[in-house]
C-alpha cells in the first residue's frame, strides 16, 4: 500500500490508528511516531480527516413524514404482493430445468380463458351477455361466499366436472393477431392487470420468462401438428372448430382436484352435470374424433410486437377434435391458487 | 409493579419471519435499518433525493427476494449487499446530472444566490455547508468500492469483517481500499490539511 519513499512504519501508523495492532505493537509504533514526523503526521491527518469527513457529513437523516409514508408504501406493495401470487414459500433459486415449468405457470390465465370459451362457446364475448343455460351453471359452480371472496381479476371459470382433453403448451410459436376473444378493458385477466400494476410501480419483471405478465405467446397442441399459419397449418387451421356446450345423456365422472407438488395444481375442468363438452360441427355425428390440437393466441395493437401482456387485446382459442372422446383429457396447470370464477 | 423488559428480537429471526410472508417483521426490519441505509446511501450517491427513492428501492428488493436470505449470514451484510448494488445499478442506469448556480437559469439564479434574509450571514453556518459540499464532492469522486468501504468504516464504524462480507472481498482488502480512500481524501480535502513533515 505505502509507496516506495515512505516509512516502512506508515502501515503499522495506519493500524494503531484502526486500533488493531496489539498492546505491544501500539507501543512501539509510538516510540517511532516520536521520532519520526512524517508518521505522526500521517497519524494525525488521519485523525483530522476523521474530524472533517465527521463536520462534513453530507447525510442528513429522512424526515419522519417521508419516512412513514416509504413504509406504508411498502407494507401496501408487500401486501399486494401476497395477494397476488398466494405468496407459497419459494426456493431461493430455480434450476434451468424449471424454466419450462415456470413458462407453463405464466400462461395458466391463458388456460383459464381456454376454458372460459369452451363453456361459453363460439362466438361468445365476455362483455356480451351470455346465454341462461351457461349463467345458470357458472353461479351453481361457487357458493355464495366463495364469490364474495373473489377479487375482480378471477374472471376465468373452471368448473370441474368433465374431463377434457390434455392440453400442452409450446411457447416458441409466434401468435397471429386473430380476434376472436375480444378482453374488456375494464376487467383484463390477472395476468394482464400484474404488468399494468407493475408499471405503476415502476418495477419490471420481465427477467422473468414465467411471469405472468411476460410475454403471452401460446401455442397448445395436444400433438405435433407444424406450424398453424403455413398454408398447411391454414388448411388445418379452416378445419378447426371451437367447442360449445351441448346437452348430453351419458354420464360424467365426478370432479376430481389433486395438488402436483407445491408450485403449481392440476385442475380437471368439465361441463356442468348434464351437459358435456362436443365439437360443434361433430355435435350429434356418431363418432366424435378425440381433441387433436388446442391453439390460444394472444394479440394486441398492430404495431406492438412482441405482443406484451400489457398491450395484449385478444385472446383466440382454437380446438379440434372431442374432448368427451374415449382418453380425451385437458389439463390446466396453474400456479398457486385457484381462479375459479363465476 | 416493575414491567418485564423486551428483548429485541435479532434481525435474522426478523428475516426468517419476513421470507415467510409476515409483513410486520418487514416494517420492524424497515424501522430499525432504515435510517442508517438511507444515510449510507445519501453519502453513496450524493444526492438525498435520490437516495430516498433507492432506499425504497433497497426494501422492496428486500421483500422481494426475501425467500433468498441465508439465515446463517448477517441481515446487515445482506442488506448492505442490496443497497450498494442497488445504488450501483441506480447510478449506471440514470443520469443525474447536477447544474452548478452558473447553469441555473437567471431567474433562479437570482432566487437562489441572493442572502436578503441574512440567512448567510453566519460564517461558521456557510464554513459548515462550504465543508459539507467538498466533502460530498470527494466522496464522489472515490471508486465505488472505495467509497463504500470508507463510509462503512468511518461514518457507520463498521469492522472489516463486515465490510468485507458487504464488498464481497477479504479484510486485507476492505482495509487497502479504506487506506486509499483515505489518502484519496486527504489530497482531495488538501487545504484543510497543514504541511506534513519528514522522517527523520
Amino acid at each position: 500500500v505505502s509507496e516506495p519513499n515512505e516509512c516502512p512504519f506508515l502501515i503499522e501508523v495506519h493500524r494503531l490508528r484502526e486500533g488493531e495492532i496489539d498492546a505491544t505493537r501500539a507501543g512501539e509504533v509510538r516510540q517511532h511516531m516520536a521520532r519520526c514526523s512524517s508518521c505522526r503526521a500521517e497519524y494525525e491527518s488521519w485523525d483530522r480527516l476523521s474530524e472533517l469527513l465527521a463536520r462534513g457529513d453530507p447525510a442528513s437523516p429522512l424526515v419522519p413524514e417521508r419516512q412513514r409514508r416509504m413504509k406504508d408504501k411498502l407494507l401496501q406493495d408487500g401486501a399486494a404482493s401476497l395477494d397476488e401470487a398466494g405468496d407459497a414459500p419459494r426456493r431461493q433459486s430455480a434450476p434451468r430445468w424449471r424454466m419450462p415449468v415456470r413458462i407453463a405457470l405464466g400462461l395458466a390465465p391463458l388456460a383459464a380463458a381456454l376454458l372460459l370459451l369452451l363453456h361459453l362457446g363460439p362466438g361468445v364475448r365476455p362483455g356480451e351477455p351470455r346465454s341462461p343455460r351457461v349463467a345458470a351453471h357458472s353461479g351453481a359452480a361457487l357458493p355464495e361466499a366463495q364469490h364474495e371472496a373473489l377479487p375482480r381479476q378471477r374472471q376465468i371459470a373452471v368448473a370441474p366436472e368433465l374431463p377434457l382433453p390434455r392440453v400442452q403448451t409450446n411457447p416458441k410459436v409466434s401468435p397471429r393477431a386473430v380476434k376472436r376473444l375480444a378482453i374488456p378493458k375494464d376487467r383484463p385477466p390477472a395476468a394482464l392487470t400484474r404488468r399494468r400494476e407493475d408499471a405503476k410501480t415502476g418495477r419490471s419483471n420481465r427477467q422473468n420468462p414465467g411471469h405472468p405478465s411476460s410475454r403471452l405467446r401460446v401455442f397448445a397442441s395436444s400433438r405435433s401438428t407444424g406450424n398453424p399459419f403455413t398454408a398447411q397449418g391454414k388448411r388445418r387451421r379452416r378445419a378447426l372448430r371451437p367447442y360449445r356446450i351441448a346437452d348430453a345423456s351419458r354420464s360424467v365422472p365426478a370432479p376430481r382436484d389433486r395438488s402436483q407438488g407445491s408450485a403449481f395444481r392440476r385442475t380437471r375442468a368439465a361441463a356442468p352435470a348434464g351437459k358435456r363438452m362436443v365439437a360443434s360441427h361433430e355435435a350429434g355425428l356418431a363418432a366424435p374424433r378425440p381433441i387433436e390440437r388446442l391453439v390460444i393466441q394472444v394479440d394486441g395493437p398492430p404495431s406492438v410486437r412482441p405482443v406484451e401482456a400489457s398491450t395484449a387485446t385478444h385472446i383466440t382459442v382454437i380446438a379440434t377434435g372431442d374432448p368427451a372422446a374415449p382418453g380425451a383429457q385437458l389439463t390446466v396447470v396453474k400456479s398457486q391458487r385457484e381462479e375459479t370464477l363465476p | 409493579m416493575r414491567g418485564r423488559q423486551r428483548v429485541a428480537e435479532p434481525d435474522e429471526k426478523l428475516m426468517q419471519r419476513t421470507s415467510r410472508g409476515d409483513l410486520a417483521a418487514f416494517g420492524e426490519l424497515f424501522d430499525r435499518h432504515q435510517p442508517a441505509v438511507y444515510a449510507f446511501l445519501s453519502r453513496f450517491l450524493g444526492n438525498a433525493t435520490w437516495a430516498e427513492d433507492v432506499v425504497q428501492e433497497v426494501f422492496w428488493r428486500v421483500w422481494r427476494y426475501r425467500h433468498s436470505f441465508d439465515s446463517a449470514q448477517r441481515f446487515a451484510a445482506w442488506l448492505y449487499g442490496i443497497a450498494r448494488h442497488t445504488a450501483l445499478t441506480e447510478a449506471r442506469r440514470s443520469h443525474h446530472q447536477e447544474l452548478s448556480l452558473d447553469q441555473l437559469p437567471a431567474g433562479e439564479r437570482e432566487t437562489g444566490a441572493t442572502n436578503e434574509g441574512g440567512a448567510w450571514s453566519d460564517d461558521g453556518l456557510v464554513e459548515d455547508l462550504t465543508l459539507r459540499e467538498q466533502v460530498r464532492l470527494a466522496l464522489q469522486k472515490l471508486p465505488p468500492d472505495q467509497r463504500s468501504c470508507l463510509i462503512l468504516r468511518e461514518y457507520e464504524q463498521r469492522s472489516y469483517q463486515e465490510i468485507a462480507a458487504i464488498l464481497e472481498c477479504t479484510p486485507e482488502n476492505a482495509r487497502v481500499l479504506a487506506f486509499r480512500a483515505r489518502r484519496t481524501l486527504r489530497t482531495l480535502l488538501e487545504d484543510h490539511f497543514q504541511a506534513e513533515g519528514s522522517c527523520v
